[in-house]
């Protein structure tokens, strides 16, 4: 950390400065919903976010990889088609994400950079912000640690903060993140040797909170990578999935997509949509055939494309940051853990 | 080109699906202006009743030997053959108790002068005829029936979800009634489409629409006796609105 990086502001001046980011741009945020579930979305007033929360079921994702994402607008003048790309350039600043749904994020940003680079993500991406909140207090399902996606954060984000007892740490990292600082100079300052020592014991803490670390990917990675996964194990642990989609919708990492073209007025779009490896119809050809017919088949495929050293080289991660979001939503006993551990050891038991 | 000839038909159900396409008041000029609609006494007594038809809609089960002769005529007459709404599709809760001894039934509802009816056991509309597009739903949602219209007019068959009432429900952003509240919601194992309806307004899904793709019936019985509800009330549950398989169902569901 560079000590121009390290700042701090007072918590009472927070509100004030969220509210200058917020007439430059959108503000996403964590807000209260019904039932008190925990949900991102646009605030008009700092009043609405949340700053002690249990994590949203449903990760911030869709403000970068829209449920519904228009790609191309295309129309015709009677015999000729014309095709116009779809860009998204509104300004958001995405604050209070926890460190593992930024980690998410950051895996996607590769995904869309890598090979053939996707300029509409790209361009979204560009004009989104990414401030996160430090986890003093891990979740209990969450194992971020295994992922190296948290409790802190060392890079990645624009802005990371931490929350002191009266003021909030700021770390600044990128050239996007000094920018929102911009017009608030006299709110910060830059943090005291005894803040920086403070948010070090707070992230050492934090880290002390796992114990023991519980999701073992290096092992298993070396099994699957190595193709020493019995299919009778992948057979077993399909028994157990409800191909309900659940792990795979509300997952940060997770980008599976289907195309559809929308009409819209005189044309059409072309969007791409959510969609989910776990359903047959997936892979489902035109011809009938089907390359992953079984659901053990779209286990194996999950499994190998979050955690084989295959996909690590691509990624440069495990295709997981740890939120446990998976644990939450999985109606049968297939999440993350379970079938990293079952890989490891080689046997399941439901 | 002409306009596809049309005919839209109730065997024995509730009529609630053709209700919806005379419910679809936004769109039903554009629709007259693209097809040519024939026969279809629910609207209109004006019809012609032996022509032949692109296109045949045909809601309910056949239940009787009328209603047989009549799918039978149907299917003569049209190209195309649509079965709409989960009856059609799955029997539906007609076919509910189709395995009983229906002797008995009649003689238990009706008297001993029951047995003038020509019951039959209930069919699905596959089970007699070949059914060239399921539309599914109690009743069918709009948009589907809609979105099939288009495509069968731009000589394709409709893109119907064969995802699970989850898919929709996850992405609504709802809390689970299955996982947080307990509820014997069918959401994993019934077909999508509905936008997860019943589960957004905290109800839980009945399967109403029948089963997904490749439901995992064995895991969701086993999920739900986890949450204290008893196999035969499962089974009860899945067997009100599907109890005719529709080709799609794993082998087991045939089995049970």
């Amino acid at each position: 950390m560079r000590p121009d990086d390290a700042l701090s502001i007072a918590r009472e001046d927070l509100p004030e400065w969220l509210a200058l980011l917020g007439t430059r741009a959108q503000m996403i945020a964590p807000t209260s919903g019904p039932h008190g579930d925990v949900f991102y979305s646009p605030v008009s007033s700092p009043d609405e976010i949340l700053w002690e929360f249990e994590n949203s079921l449903q990760p911030p994702k869709r403000f970068l990889l829209p449920q519904t994402d228009p790609l191309v607008k295309i129309h015709s003048d009677g015999g000729r088609f014309h095709l116009e790309p779809v860009c998204d350039d509104r300004r958001q600043i995405l604050v209070n994400l926890r460190s593992c749904d930024l980690k998410g994020l950051l895996y996607l940003e590769r995904v869309h950079t890598y090979d053939l680079p996707d300029p509409s993500y790209l361009r979204r991406s560009e004009n989104r912000s990414l401030v996160s909140l430090a986890c003093t207090e891990p979740c209990p399902p969450g194992f971020c640690i295994c992922c190296d996606a948290g409790p802190f954060l060392r890079h990645g984000f624009d802005l990371q903060m931490t929350m002191l007892s009266d003021r909030m740490f700021v770390e600044v990292g990128s050239d996007k993140g000094r920018s929102l600082l911009e017009g608030a100079e006299s709110m910060f300052r830059p943090a005291t040797p005894d803040e920086i020592a403070k948010r070090e014991a707070l992230e050492a803490a934090a880290r002390d909170h796992f114990k023991t670390e519980t999701c073992h990917f290096g092992s298993a990675m070396r099994r699957i990578s190595t193709g020493r996964v019995a299919e009778e194990l992948w057979e077993a642990m399909g028994d157990w999935c409800l191909e309900c989609g659940g792990c795979t919708l509300i997952c940060p990492t997770c980008y599976c997509f289907s195309v559809k073209d929308r009409r819209v007025d005189e044309g059409w779009v072309r969007c791409r949509t959510w969609d989910s490896c776990q359903y047959a119809a997936f892979t489902l050809e035109a011809s009938g055939h089907n390359p992953r017919p079984g659901r053990k088949d779209r286990m194996k495929r999950r499994f190998f494309h979050k955690v084989s050293a295959q996909y690590y080289q691509r990624d440069g991660d495990v295709g997981c940051v740890g939120c446990g979001r998976c644990i939450k939503v999985c109606m049968g006993t297939t999440n993350m853990p379970a079938v990293v551990e079952a890989i490891r050891k080689g046997e399941w038991h439901g | 080109m002409p306009k596809p000839a049309v005919g839209m038909f109730g065997l024995t159900g509730c009529a609630g699906d053709q209700l919806t396409v005379l419910n679809c008041e936004d769109e039903l000029l554009g629709m007259v202006e693209l097809l040519d609609i024939r026969d279809f006494l629910t609207a209109s007594s004006d019809r012609d009743e032996s022509c032949p038809l692109d296109i045949a809609f045909v809601e309910g089960v056949v239940a009787s030997k009328r209603d047989e002769e009549r799918l039978r005529r149907i299917r003569a007459r049209c190209d195309t053959l649509v079965a709409l709404g989960t009856c059609a599709v799955c029997g539906g809760i007609p076919a509910m108790d189709r395995d009983f001894d229906r002797d008995r039934l009649i003689v238990d509802l009706y008297g001993p002068g029951g047995r003038q009816f020509d019951a039959l056991p209930v069919r699905a509309l596959h089970e007699v005829v070949s059914v060239n597009v399921k539309i599914t739903g109690c009743p069918i949602e709009k948009h589907e029936f809609l979105a099939c219209i288009a495509s069968l007019l731009n000589g394709d068959l409709p893109i119907l979800p064969e995802y699970p009432v989850c898919m929709e429900c996850r992405l609504r952003e709802n809390r689970c009634l299955l996982i947080h509240d307990g509820l014997c919601c069918l959401g994993p194992i019934t077909l999508g489409g509905c936008h997860a309806r019943c589960p957004s307004l905290g109800v839980s899904c009945v399967g109403c629409r029948g089963p997904a793709r490749d439901a995992n019936l064995e895991a969701a019985v086993m999920v739900f006796e986890q949450h204290g509800l008893p196999r035969d009330v499962v089974w009860q549950r899945l067997q009100t609105f599907a109890p005719v398989p529709d080709g799609r169902l794993p082998q087991a569901w045939e089995e049970r």
